[in-house]
C-alpha cells in the first residue's frame, strides 16, 4: 500500500552569501526528497552538507532558493503558518526555554503557543513528564537541570503539540548513553501511535541504523544516497568492505586514498597500543595487493586483515569518501 | 493531504492563548527574585533623589521634585521598553527561543503584545512603588483633582509606549549588538528630551526644536498630561491635545510595528539571520 | 608572577576588551555612544541649573554660571564612574555566560588578575574619550551656542594637580570595580544591578551635581568616605572651581581612601577567587 508523504522537496536549492569576492556558498543543490507518513528518516552527512538548512528550510524558518518543500502537500512558502500547527523542531544541545521558570512552567507556556486549552495541555503535559521521567523535576528551575534533564525538557517541548511531523536535529548531542537510549525508544514508540513522522539528523551512524526505516547521506547540499539501511549497506559498499590493523600509522593517508578502487578510507588510532586501523570500501578485492604494497611502502607493518560485515558508516564512508567528523 | 486551515476563531483563540503565556512567563520570572524587585523600585530613586536635592539647591518649589518623581517613575517605563521590548528578540534569539517562536503557529505580534503587557504591569507595580517611595522620602505635593482622568492619560500612554516597543523590537529583529547599542543611545537622550527630570512646563529654555524632537515620544506627551493632572490640579480639558496625540501615536505605531516585522522576518527567512547567534 | 608577565597579559586583556567593546560595531555608532549618552546626561542637569536660573534670577547670573562650571565638571567626570563601574560589573557575566572563556582565563597560569585589570583599563579609556568629549562639547554648547560666559577655562587646568587626583580616583575606581568583578563571580544575575547601585550612590552622594553639604547630615559621613567626592574635589580644584578648598588635604584623603579600596578589592576578590574554586563557580552560566 502507497503511504502519505509527509515531507516532500523538489529541486530544492538554497544559496547562501558568501565571503566578499568568493561568490554564493551552495548549501542545498537540487535536492528531491520524499518522506511517508510513519517514517523515521534519517539524514546524515558531514558538518556544513545542508543538513541543518533542509530542516530550517522545511521548518518555515528559512525560504528556499529555489525549488519546493513540501510538508503534508503544503508548500513551506505558501502556507507556513498552516504547516506550524503540526510540526515541532528539538535541537540538540539547545535549551529553548527560560531559565528562571520551572519545568512545568516552560512547558506549559510553550503548549500555549500551540493553543492547546488549559485542561488539556495539564494532561498532555503530565504524561510527557511521566514518559520523560521528568516527575522529580517538575518544580525544578530550568537553570538548575542537568544537560541529560535538559534535553528531556527540550524533547518534551517538541512533543507537546503532538506534531505530525517531527524535526529532531542530533537530538542525542552530549546526552550519556543510556539517555540517549530512552529518548531512542520514546522516538520510536511515539512513531507507533500512528500517524507519525521523523526526520532526524546525527553524526551517530548506530542510532541512525537502529532508528530510521530509511537514511538519506547528504554531502554539500547534494543527496548522495537515500535508502533502508539494509539496501544501502549491499548496494553501495557491494560487500566489499575490509578492515586492516597496521602500525605504525600511514605516513601519507593520501596515496592510500588515491589508490584507483579504493572508494572509502578511514582511520581509527589506538594511542595505547599503537596500531591504526583502517576501514576500506573497495571497489573490487583484486587491487587488495597494490594497497598492501603502498602500506608497506609508508613504511607501515600489517597485523591484521579481514573482511567485515558492512555497516552504515562504510556506507558513508564510502559515499562521502572520510569517516564522520 | 491536505489539512485543513484553521478557522478565524482557532487562530484568535491561539493567539491569545500565547499573548497571555507571553505576558505570563514575564510576571512570572521578573517577580521570583525579589533583589530584582527592590533594585528596580530602589535604583530610580538614586537618581531621582540626587535631582530633587539639586531643585531644592537651585530653589525650585517643591513641585519640581514631585515633577521628576512622576518623570522617574515613567522613566520606568521606557527603560523596560527598551530593554525587554526593542531588544528582545536579540535575547530571544541568544538564548534558542525565538526559533521555537517562529516555528508556532502564532503571530509574533501576539507574542509581542504579551510581552506589552507582562512588561507594562510589572513596570506599574515597580513605578507605584517608585512613587510612594518617592513621596515618603522626599515630601513632595501632588493635587490629584482628577484621578480617573490620570488613569486614562496613563492608560493612554503605556499603549503608545508598548506600540512604539513592538515597532523597535520589529525593526530589530535581525540585529544583534546593533539592537544593543541603539537601546544604550536612547536612554540618557531620550530622559533629556521628554523632559522627564525637568519638568517642561516651567521650561521655556529649552530650544523649540528639541521640545519638538522629544513630542515625537509618546512618553513625553504621557508626562506633560500627568504632570498636569497630578501636579498642577488642571482638569481633564487641559489635557486634551495630550490625549488625541496618545491615540493618534498607537493608531500609526501599531500598523508599522505588524508592517515592520513582517518584513524583518521574511528578509530574515530570505538572508537566513533569523537564528543566526553571536551577531 | 614576573612584573613583565603580568604587564604582558593585562596588554592582551586590553587589546581583547579594546576589540570587543570598540571595532566590533560601526565606529560612528561607537563615537556617538561615547559622546552622546553623556553630554544628554550632562544636559539634564545643565538644563535645571538654566531652569533654576530663569526662575530666579538672569541666566547669566554669576552664581548660575559657576554652579555650572562646577556642575559640568563634576558631571564630565563622572563618566569614569559609569564606565568603570558598569564595564567591571557585567565582564564576568559576559564573559562566564556569552563567551565561555572565564573558566580558559582562569586555569592559564596567573592571567586572571592581569586579564581584569586589562579589561578594566579599556573602561578607563572610554571613560577618558567621554570626559574630554564632554567637556569641549559642553564648551561648545554653553559658551559657543547658548553665550553663557561660563567660567569654564579648558586650557587653564593646572594638569600638575588634575592627574595626580585622576590617577589615585582611576586606582580606587578599579579597585572598586575588582569588588564588583569579585561579587559577579560568586553571585548570580547581579551584573546589571551592582554596577547601576554603586554607580547610582556615587550618582547621589558624591557631590557630583550638587555639594554634598546639600544632603542630609546623617548621610554626610558616607560621603566623606567614598573617593569619588575626593576625586571631585581635587579635579575641581584643578579647574580653579572650588576657591575654598584645599587641595593637599583633598588629595591626602583620596590617597587614603584609594588606599582603603585597593586593599579592601584585592582582599574580596581573593575571597571570592577562593569560594568560586570551592563551589566550581568559573564555568557557571546566568540563565534568565
Amino acid at each position: 500500500m502507497k503511504r502519505d508523504l509527509s515531507i516532500e522537496t523538489k529541486s530544492l536549492r538554497r544559496l547562501f552569501k558568501g565571503i566578499p569576492g568568493k561568490g554564493d556558498v551552495v548549501a542545498l543543490d537540487q535536492v528531491d526528497l520524499e518522506v511517508h507518513d510513519d517514517e523515521i528518516f534519517g539524514l546524515l552527512g558531514p558538518n556544513g552538507a545542508g543538513k541543518t538548512t533542509l530542516i530550517k528550510i522545511l521548518c518555515t524558518l528559512l525560504l528556499p532558493t529555489e525549488g519546493q518543500a513540501l510538508i503534508k502537500g503544503m508548500d513551506v512558502v505558501k502556507r507556513a503558518s498552516q504547516i506550524r500547527r503540526i510540526i515541532n523542531l528539538v535541537s540538540g544541545g539547545e535549551t529553548p526555554g527560560y531559565g528562571i521558570l520551572s519545568v512545568k512552567e516552560n512547558l506549559w507556556f510553550f503548549s500555549q503557543l500551540y493553543g492547546l486549552p488549559r485542561d488539556f495541555a495539564k494532561d498532555r503535559i503530565s504524561k510527557l513528564v511521566d514518559q520523560l521521567e521528568l516527575q522529580d523535576y517538575l518544580n525544578t528551575r530550568m537553570s538548575k537541570l542537568s544537560t541529560g534533564y535538559k534535553q528531556r525538557l527540550n524533547l518534551a517541548r517538541g512533543f507537546v503539540n503532538d506534531p505530525a511531523v517531527l524535526f529532531l536535529d542530533e537530538p542525542t548531542l552530549g546526552l550519556d548513553v543510556l539517555s540517549a537510549r530512552h529518548l531512542r525508544t520514546l522516538v520510536k514508540d511515539w512513531i507507533r501511535t500512528g500517524g507519525k513522522t521523523v526526520l532526524l539528523t546525527t553524526h551517530y551512524m548506530a542510532e541512525a541504523d537502529q532508528m530510521c526505516d530509511r537514511v538519506g547521506i547528504i554531502n554539500r547540499g547534494k543527496v548522495l544516497a537515500c535508502d533502508t539501511p539494509q539496501r544501502l549497506k549491499t548496494k553501495v559498499t557491494g560487500g566489499a568492505t575490509w578492515k586492516i590493523e597496521i602500525t605504525p600509522s600511514l605516513s601519507e593517508l593520501e596515496s592510500v586514498k588515491s589508490i584507483p578502487g579504493v572508494i572509502g578510507l578511514s582511520t581509527t588510532d589506538n594511542i595505547e597500543t599503537g596500531v591504526t586501523t583502517l576501514k576500506l570500501v573497495l571497489e573490487e578485492e583484486s587491487i587488495m595487493s597494490d594497497l598492501l604494497s603502498k602500506i608497506r611502502e609508508n613504511g607501515s607493518k600489517v597485523l591484521n586483515l579481514g573482511k567485515s560485515e558492512p555497516t552504515l558508516e562504510d556506507v558513508y564512508i564510502s559515499l562521502v569518501g572520510t569517516g564522520m567528523e | 493531504m491536505m489539512l485543513p486551515k484553521a478557522t478565524p476563531r482557532e487562530e484568535l483563540l491561539t493567539n491569545l492563548r500565547a499573548a497571555y503565556a507571553r505576558m505570563w512567563v514575564r510576571l512570572r520570572g521578573s517577580n521570583r527574585e525579589v533583589t530584582g524587585l527592590v533594585a528596580e523600585i530602589g535604583l530610580p530613586i538614586l537618581t531621582i533623589g540626587a535631582y530633587v536635592i539639586l531643585y531644592r539647591a537651585i530653589g525650585l518649589p517643591p513641585t519640581a521634585g514631585a515633577a521628576v518623581i512622576i518623570g522617574g517613575a515613567m522613566i520606568a517605563f521606557w527603560t523596560n521598553v527598551l530593554w525587554n521590548m526593542s531588544s528582545q528578540w536579540f535575547w530571544e534569539r541568544e538564548s534558542g527561543n525565538l526559533e521555537m517562536y517562529l516555528v508556532a503557529p502564532v503571530s509574533r505580534m501576539s507574542v509581542l503584545l504579551g510581552m506589552a503587557m507582562g512588561g507594562s504591569v510589572n513596570t506599574s507595580i515597580r513605578a507605584l512603588g517608585i512613587v510612594l517611595l518617592g513621596i515618603f522620602v522626599f515630601q513632595v505635593p501632588f493635587q490629584l483633582a482628577d484621578p480617573l482622568s490620570v488613569g486614562l492619560v496613563f492608560v493612554l500612554t503605556l499603549v503608545a509606549l508598548y506600540t512604539m516597543g513592538m515597532l523597535f523590537a520589529s525593526i530589530f529583529m535581525l540585529y544583534g549588538r546593533e539592537a544593543w547599542n541603539t537601546a544604550s543611545l536612547l536612554q540618557e537622550p531620550v530622559y533629556f528630551l521628554s523632559g522627564a527630570y525637568f519638568p517642561r512646563i516651567y521650561a521655556p529654555v529649552v530650544p523649540f526644536a528639541l521640545q519638538a524632537a522629544g513630542s515625537l515620544i509618546p512618553m513625553t506627551i504621557g508626562l506633560d498630561a500627568i504632570r498636569r493632572l497630578a501636579i498642577n490640579g488642571e482638569g481633564v480639558a487641559a489635557v486634551w491635545p495630550h490625549i488625541l496625540a496618545l491615540i493618534a501615536c498607537t493608531l500609526i505605531l501599531f500598523p508599522l510595528a505588524r508592517r515592520a516585522l513582517n518584513y524583518m522576518e521574511s528578509l530574515g527567512k530570505k538572508e537566513g539571520r533569523l537564528t543566526l547567534r553571536w551577531q | 608572577m614576573a612584573v613583565a608577565d603580568f604587564v604582558k597579559s593585562a596588554g592582551e586583556s586590553f587589546r581583547v576588551g579594546w576589540k570587543i567593546e570598540s571595532n566590533w560595531t560601526d565606529p560612528v555608532l561607537f563615537a556617538t555612544y561615547q559622546v552622546i549618552r553623556p553630554l544628554a546626561s550632562l544636559l539634564i542637569v545643565a538644563f535645571i541649573v538654566i531652569i533654576g536660573a530663569s526662575v530666579g534670577a538672569s541666566a547669566n547670573s554669576a552664581f548660575y554660571s559657576q554652579y555650572l562650571a562646577w556642575l559640568i565638571v563634576g558631571n564630565a567626570f563622572y563618566a569614569f564612574v559609569l564606565q568603570i563601574m558598569l564595564g567591571m560589573a557585567i565582564l564576568v557575566h559576559v564573559d562566564r555566560t556569552r563567551y565561555e572563556v572565564l573558566k580558559n582565563i582562569y586555569i592559564s597560569p596567573g592571567t586572571l588578575h592581569p586579564y581584569v585589570i586589562g579589561r578594566g583599563l579599556v573602561s578607563v579609556v572610554n571613560g577618558a574619550v567621554s570626559v574630554i568629549l564632554t567637556l569641549l562639547f559642553s564648551v561648545a554648547i554653553f559658551n559657543g551656542l547658548l553665550h553663557m560666559n561660563i567660567p569654564l577655562n579648558l586650557l587653564g587646568v593646572n594638569l600638575l594637580m588634575l592627574f595626580p587626583g585622576v590617577i589615585l580616583g582611576i586606582i580606587s575606581l578599579l579597585a572598586i570595580g575588582y569588588m564588583l568583578c569579585a561579587v559577579n563571580i560568586v553571585s548570580n544575575r547581579m551584573e546589571f544591578i551592582l554596577g547601576d547601585s554603586v554607580s547610582g550612590i556615587f550618582f547621589l552622594l558624591g557631590g557630583v551635581i550638587f555639594p554634598i553639604a546639600l544632603l542630609p547630615s546623617y548621610v554626610q559621613p558616607i560621603s566623606n568616605v567614598l573617593p569619588i567626592t575626593f576625586l571631585l574635589n581635587t579635579v575641581r580644584e584643578s579647574f580653579g572651581l572650588l576657591p575654598t578648598g584645599d587641595y593637599m588635604t583633598d588629595l591626602a584623603y583620596l590617597a587614603l581612601t584609594t588606599l582603603v579600596t585597593l586593599i579592601v578589592g584585592i582582599a574580596v576578590f581573593r575571597l571570592a577567587e577562593q569560594r568560586a574554586k570551592k563551589l566550581g563557580l568559573f564555568d557557571r552560566k546566568s540563565e534568565y
